[in-house]
């Protein structure tokens, strides 16, 4: 009954052109450098109050499924991170299209990502309700625990010096802290200037730490010297291989961005953090170095990062509680639209709620094909003389920033950001960990301190509670594997070095 | 543009301290004994640690590295101007967009990094005016982004669809 | 009798166009900014109205979200923009930005133009809690008013738990012991409710409906003077506790001070035509949020008690 419902209202010409028309719209604002995922639902939002109820959220769904995707295209062919979800392998993605291997590089991502959303949704249609009871037994202790679990990810980005790296992450975590306090209300590092109570936005940092500072250290390269985007070549027939031979990747990454993004409060850019620190430590074959190693690491954090998606409707169309921004913007499309979140949702409309449900689904699988089409046509555009294209990614670069923050002083702030990370960068300071700092500074610092009111100062609240005192016995123990191989690894690598210099 | 390791250190050092000294200047919220002052210390103290072993680590190998290395794009104005455009544009729009709009601040920005990369400067005013009107007509007409529109803004009506 | 008839009929036949006339507002493409972030119930409102009004008037009257710094980014760029009625803004609770060094509105930085929405506050505890009544809530404070954790169902001191600490107040509660806390949203506070992770949640009634239900969450009180239509079973705090304590987030419209009266009545009766519009209405009641009319005269009133109250309540907060 219900079954033959959604299919009837699947085949509507009107949905199937929306869904179409949010794909393209989705793919081509997620590729562009300084154009985000979160971007593209937001200025959807005046568009689709005025259309039926299911295209709407259906538009909403795939646009930001596809813009998820497409942020892993500029981030392989520019060094430009599209989402924060992405910064966490741009260098792996980067890196192996530099050394000929574009193909399988932005494969990899297309059909990961295809994949993790497709095993995110297949969790969702089955099984939403009990899972979203799961996530309500979160409270802030356990989000502190897996806040600080988040940020040992940082550790493991950096791959030379771990000072370097830490600094990085400091002065992320830093970062996030100007701006109003959010626990007590008072201004911090404002000076008085109501456009630092706003704090920095993530993603004007985002623009200015990689794609601004990218163009920066392009423009110091003559044109002559500056090495040549590879031929991407056929992606399908590569793609299809490697998605088998790192099958276990894909299915690590879908496993743990579905559970990161069930838990509302984490989000895609957290899921893609963490599962690429798994890929990074947890199999022999994601430690490599080398081209397999770096498409093992893609494989499993593009799957988490779209498979989060999925997890994150769970708990925003049964209790209306959003994961991240992105899913806030869907949920109040559906409260516009009359399709008001909840368990009654279940049981009053489920025609209406597994149409959508569909709907991603076929999104992800629509992923592939209309993927590879957009990795074309943008390796074609990044073809035409660089002279070109860099006015114009600034241009999107201060139309996004902007846009995401509606204020002119977030422009300046990506300009001062951009000079500033690629200061950063030429003196070998990772700036992976501070974006990662900038995303988790906030949930640390919030989760701390409302825990400490709830207690009213009593420490023994974070091992307390069931769920949170186990989250909490793995994130020290991960800290201190973490930690303790780095200081290992470096204090052998002296005393190999040793002999020599003296 | 790279410091010696043991500069950059000493950066950092210098910035988590007056994080530390700012934090402690914060009052306390209400039933507890630390607040918003609480985060920032932890974070100072952290650059302050991590600053102080660069520094050490710099100066033990204070000979091999000079102070500031001279980057090789110093010695061609071409590159210079390539590099310093790029912020400087971005600040141009911050000052200008207000007053002139979106349209002319970003047709002004286009022609002069095309001009600056070597496009002749006809060509460049077609091409930068093609990518801002296309630009202008994507994300404020069609997408409805609140861009500023400066001296067009009485007759914006017509272009906002 | 003719008279009055054919003048009757005279009247309804001139009231469209009447209404038409009178809505010269926006009369170039003008700017609303709305304090919250694009996709939550202030954008909601708002959206729905600036719909009407651009409908209404044919020119674009275009959102601009600047929720940055809890909205105090959004309030002072159309405080500090041009008294030209190209730039007007979201009215919600803003003295308490001033109280807490934020920011240094006074009902004096607006030229109030109408409220639109109001929305009750509510006290809602998770289902199985011994506190059943807000009765029983305000004894338990008395004796102890420490030991029971109270989400604020967002930044403390604001909207929601304003009218709360006030009852509590007059209560004679110690409400300088009470334990407030912060949340990032009305979601995450009900999800700290669900999970055990705090007692009382403050929020509007419309944001619990999911998990109430859902079987999770009770409401046992409402701030307003009389039930609300949509949600008939919960008691009053009037009725309950024989005070006549109110309050909780409203919306409106606002400019920077100094505009013309003449400006500030065209664009007042634009607003109430796109408010008495059957959209606005149909679509706030959908989503359970409160339709309520206040022109400029009223606002400016309502504003000046807003203030009132919540210097009040910070005052006896942060003795």
């Amino acid at each position: 009954m219900v079954i033959s419902t959604v299919l009837s209202n699947l085949l509507d010409p009107f949905l199937i052109f929306v869904v179409f028309a949010a794909a393209l719209y989705g793919l081509v604002i997620g590729a562009i450098p300084g154009l985000t995922a979160l971007m593209a639902s937001a200025l959807l939002v005046p568009f689709i109050i005025f259309m039926d109820p299911i295209p709407a959220v259906a538009a909403i769904v795939t646009a930001s499924a596809m813009a998820i995707f497409a942020g892993d295209i500029p981030s392989a062919l520019l060094r430009m991170p599209g989402t924060p979800a992405s910064a966490a392998y741009t260098e792996d993605a980067y890196g192996l299209v530099m050394r000929g291997k574009a193909a399988s590089s932005l494969g990899a991502g297309v059909m990961a990502s295809a994949v993790g959303g497709l095993f995110s949704a297949l969790v969702l249609s089955l099984a939403a309700p009990s899972l979203a009871s799961v996530a309500l037994s979160f409270s802030s202790v356990e989000y502190f625990w897996l806040g600080l679990m988040g940020l040992s990810c940082a550790t493991l980005v950096t791959s030379d010096s771990l000072v370097k790296g830490l600094l990085s992450l400091f002065f992320g975590l830093a970062l996030a802290t100007v701006g109003m306090d959010p626990t007590s209300g008072i201004p911090r590092f404002t000076f008085g200037s109501v456009d630092l109570l706003g704090g920095f936005g993530l993603i004007p940092v985002l623009i200015g730490f990689f794609a601004i500072s990218e163009l920066m250290r392009n423009a110091c390269i003559p044109t002559e010297t500056r090495q040549k985007l590879p031929p991407v070549g056929p992606i399908l027939r590569v793609s299809l291989r490697g998605l088998w031979s790192h099958r276990v990747g894909v299915t690590k990454g879908s496993l743990i961005g579905t559970v990161v993004g069930i838990l509302p409060g984490a989000g895609s850019d957290i899921a893609a953090w963490i599962s690429y620190a798994v890929a990074r430590r947890g199999s022999k074959r994601g430690r490599r170095m080398d081209d397999d190693g770096a498409l093992e690491r893609i494989t499993v954090a593009s799957a988490a990062n779209n498979a989060s998606l999925g997890g994150a409707y769970i708990p925003a169309t049964v209790f209306g509680i959003p994961g991240d921004a992105i899913s806030a913007i869907v949920i109040s499309v559906m409260f516009i639209k009359g399709i008001n979140p909840g368990p009654t949702l279940f049981m009053n409309q489920p025609a209406t709620i597994y149409t959508i449900f569909a709907i991603f689904f076929l999104a992800n699988i629509a992923m592939v094909p209309l993927g590879i089409l957009m990795v074309r046509a943008f390796g074609a555009v990044l073809r035409l003389p660089p002279v070109y294209i860099t006015p114009l990614i600034l241009l999107f670069c201060i139309v996004g920033a902007f846009s995401v923050e509606n204020t002119i002083i977030a422009v300046a702030m990506a300009a001062i950001f951009g000079v500033l990370g690629w200061f950063l960068a030429a003196n070998g300071i990772p700036l992976a960990p501070a974006i990662l700092g900038l995303i988790l500074g906030p949930l640390i610092e919030q989760t701390f301190m409302t825990t400490m009111l709830k207690a009213q100062g009593d420490y023994s609240v974070f091992f307390d509670r069931q769920i949170g005192s186990w989250l909490a016995y793995v994130t020290i123990a991960v800290w201190v594997v973490v930690l303790g191989s780095r200081v290992i690894g470096a204090l052998r690598e002296r005393r190999a070095a040793r002999p020599g210099a003296s | 543009m790279k410091l010696n390791d043991a500069v950059l250190g000493a950066v950092f050092c210098a910035l988590g301290l007056w994080i530390v000294l700012y934090s402690a200047g914060l009052p306390k919220p209400r039933h507890l004994s630390y607040g918003p002052g609480l985060f920032p210390t932890l974070m100072g103290a952290g650059l302050i640690v991590c600053g102080g072993i660069q520094t050490i680590a710099g100066l033990l190998r204070w000979r091999s590295a000079p102070i500031v290395e001279r980057p090789a794009w110093l010695g061609h104005r071409r590159l210079i101007l390539n590099l310093a455009v790029i912020p400087a544009a971005c600040l141009f729009y911050y000052v200008a967009a207000d007053r002139l709009g979106f349209l002319f601040t970003g047709l002004t920005i286009l022609v002069v990094m095309l001009v600056v990369g070597g496009v002749a400067p006809l060509r460049a005013a077609i091409v930068g005016l093609v990518m801002i009107v296309v630009v202008t007509m994507i994300f404020a007409s069609i997408l409805h982004v609140p861009l500023p529109w400066g001296v067009l803004a009485p007759i914006s009506g017509r272009f906002i669809w | 009798m003719f008279i009055t008839r054919s003048l009757a009929f005279g009247l309804a036949l001139s009231a469209p166009v009447a209404a038409m006339a009178e809505v010269a507002w926006p009369e170039k493409p003008s700017q609303l900014v709305v304090i919250a972030g694009a996709g939550g119930g202030s954008d909601y409102v708002l959206r729905l109205l600036a719909a009407e009004l651009e409908k209404n008037a044919g020119q674009p009257l275009t959102i601009v979200n600047q929720a940055q710094g809890g909205g105090v980014v959004g309030m002072t760029t159309y405080v500090n923009s041009a008294p030209d009625g190209s730039t007007v803004g979201q009215m919600s609770p803003f003295a308490q930005y001033r109280m807490m060094g934020q920011a240094d509105f006074t009902s004096d930085s607006f030229t109030p133009i109408a409220l639109v929405n109001m929305d009750p506050a509510a006290v809602t505890v998770a289902e199985g809690s011994e506190l059943t009544s807000i009765g029983m809530i305000a004894d338990r404070l008395k004796a102890e008013p420490a030991s029971l954790r109270i989400s604020c169902g967002g930044g403390c001191s604001a909207s929601w738990d304003i009218p709360f600490v006030s009852l509590m107040l007059d209560e004679g509660v110690d409400v300088t012991k009470l334990n407030l806390i912060p949340a990032t949203g009305s979601a995450a506070g009900l999800q700290e409710l669900a999970s055990g992770g705090v007692d009382i949640v403050l929020s509007s009634l419309p944001e619990t409906d999911a998990l109430r239900d859902a079987g999770m969450v009770k409401n046992v009180a409402v701030f307003s003077a009389e039930r609300l239509e949509r949600y008939p079973d919960v008691p009053t705090v009037a009725a309950e506790m024989g005070k006549d304590v109110s309050g909780g987030t409203w919306r409106g419209i606002a400019g920077p001070a100094g505009m013309e009266p003449e400006l500030v009545a065209r664009i007042e009766a634009a607003v109430k035509v796109a408010f008495d519009s059957e959209t606005f209405q149909s679509g706030m009641k959908d989503r359970g949020f409160g339709a309520v009319w206040m022109d400029a005269a009223t606002l400016a009133g309502f504003m000046k008690d807003h203030e009132l109250q919540t210097e009040r309540v910070i005052d006896a907060l942060n003795p």
